[in-house]
């Protein structure tokens, strides 16, 4: 794994840009966010998006994310992460995106807020796994088509669309964050979690890396 | 294509593209940054308790941060508002940010008007936005069911509730145009008499006061 470009947590706050990913670890985690760990061997159960930086004199910027939690999506300050006794986060970044993607990946956030959270998905990652643990069969294909609904977002996929989107069209290919060859592009878009994007090279590390 | 008789707007060729409450008032006019949205909900006991107690059509308010730009790919125009959702404390949420369009497409359960600060340059009007947004998730103050109901018939309990109560949501706003605005022009964005100290007109202003203040101006919906 690469290195951070920050070791200072702070220091990396001060330099964060809309659109930038946060990872985020829930220490007194309930079993569905230690599901998602296992499920995606990862040390992250959550990721948000920098949705604007506030910046003041002589202080540490105010930090909004836009994020995808129960009720939808929704906006929030950073500063709620920001506990180290209940959360760790990390941060990353996708490099080469213009001031007017940025631009474009905010309309896309705009657009989004209340767009309701997509439980199905959930309830269909866990149906894949245990089908695989079972009958050592994948179902994700199934899943993919049947079960997720694509109007509807859970917190990775809502990372990953709004990136597809937000690039110029020549660019896409290159913020995709599942990078395994040769899955349909379905799987790709929606079958997606924080693991992958906290390994993903498609983004580097500028705060915390841990896959 | 449809034709529709908008009430005080004229004939509209195709209202499909209009909200459901633009539909009945006739179409929303280009909004603001920081213009203040007022709101009635039809089906809330506590709401009706409260615009009984402040003598006034609208119990909640929220204030534009973003009008809505479908070319840079969003058409709702975003609100953010101070909410108490039930009367149980774990539930009761704050700050968030929304679409208009949840209070606009819904007339069963809301009616909406706008008010606008007038003589507001671009650059207040961020201020105004970046100040909401710095309070976003601050907590919402209780309305207590039992207060408003009592004070909804003693003129004694009403002088006395008022007296005290918090509104988050108009607070909201009264402090984010006081705050934004430089020192010198601070009373022209007072929504209630200065008879109150900065900081309890921060704290105590009502819905009331915004709809019933001269420091705005009804631009859709007055009531």
């Amino acid at each position: 794994m690469d290195a951070a470009r920050y070791t200072d947590r702070s220091e990396a706050i001060r330099n964060l840009r809309v659109a930038d990913i946060i990872m985020t670890r829930t220490k007194h985690a309930n079993w569905l966010l230690r599901g998602i760990r296992k499920m995606s061997h990862s040390y992250w159960n959550h990721s948000a998006l920098v949705f604007e930086v506030i910046r003041q004199k002589d202080q540490e910027p105010e930090v909004l994310i836009v994020e995808a939690l129960d009720k939808g999506i929704e906006i929030h300050r950073l500063h709620s992460y920001l506990n180290e006794k209940d959360f760790d986060i990390g941060v990353k970044r996708v490099p080469g995106i213009t001031d007017e993607e940025r631009e474009r990946i905010l309309g896309f956030f705009l657009d989004k807020i209340d767009t309701p959270y997509d439980y199905t998905r959930l309830f269909g990652y866990m149906l894949n796994r245990i089908v695989l643990k079972l009958a050592n069969v994948k179902v994700r294909d199934m899943i993919a088509q049947r079960i997720i609904n694509i109007d509807n977002f859970v917190c990775s996929s809502f990372t990953q669309r709004a990136f597809y989107l937000g690039v110029a069209p020549e660019k896409r290919d290159r913020v995709m964050f599942k990078e395994n060859a040769g899955t349909n592009f379905l799987y790709q878009m929606e079958f997606i979690t924080p693991g992958d994007i906290a390994k993903s090279k498609t983004a580097e590390w500028l705060y915390n890396p841990h896959d | 294509m449809h034709k529709h008789e908008v009430r005080g707007h004229g004939t509209v060729d195709d209202t499909q593209h209009l909200s459901a409450l633009e539909r009945i008032h006739g179409p929303l006019p280009q909004l603001m940054i920081g213009d203040i949205v007022m709101i009635r909900h039809k089906k809330s006991l506590v709401r009706k308790f409260l615009r009984k107690v402040t003598e006034s059509y609208w119990d909640h308010t929220a204030l534009i941060i973003f009008t809505k730009n479908p070319e840079k790919g969003y058409s709702s125009n975003i609100i953010a508002e101070a909410i108490q959702y039930q009367a149980f404390d774990a539930w009761r949420r704050g700050v968030e940010v929304h679409k208009m369009d949840r209070y606009l497409n819904d007339p069963d359960r809301y009616d909406v008007g706008v008010k606008r600060c007038m003589n507001v340059s671009n650059e207040l009007r961020d201020h105004v936005r970046a100040f909401t947004l710095m309070n976003v998730d601050a907590p919402y103050y209780r309305l207590p069911l039992a207060d408003l109901a009592l004070a909804s018939i003693s003129r004694t309990i009403r002088k006395f509730v008022l007296k005290r109560q918090r509104f988050t949501c108009s607070g909201l706003i009264q402090k984010a145009y006081w705050n934004a605005a430089p020192w010198e022009r601070r009373h022209m964005f007072a929504f209630r008499d200065l008879g109150d100290s900065p900081i309890e007109l921060q704290e105590l202003v009502s819905p009331a006061d915004i709809a019933k203040s001269d420091a705005c101006e009804w631009i859709w919906n007055r009531h």
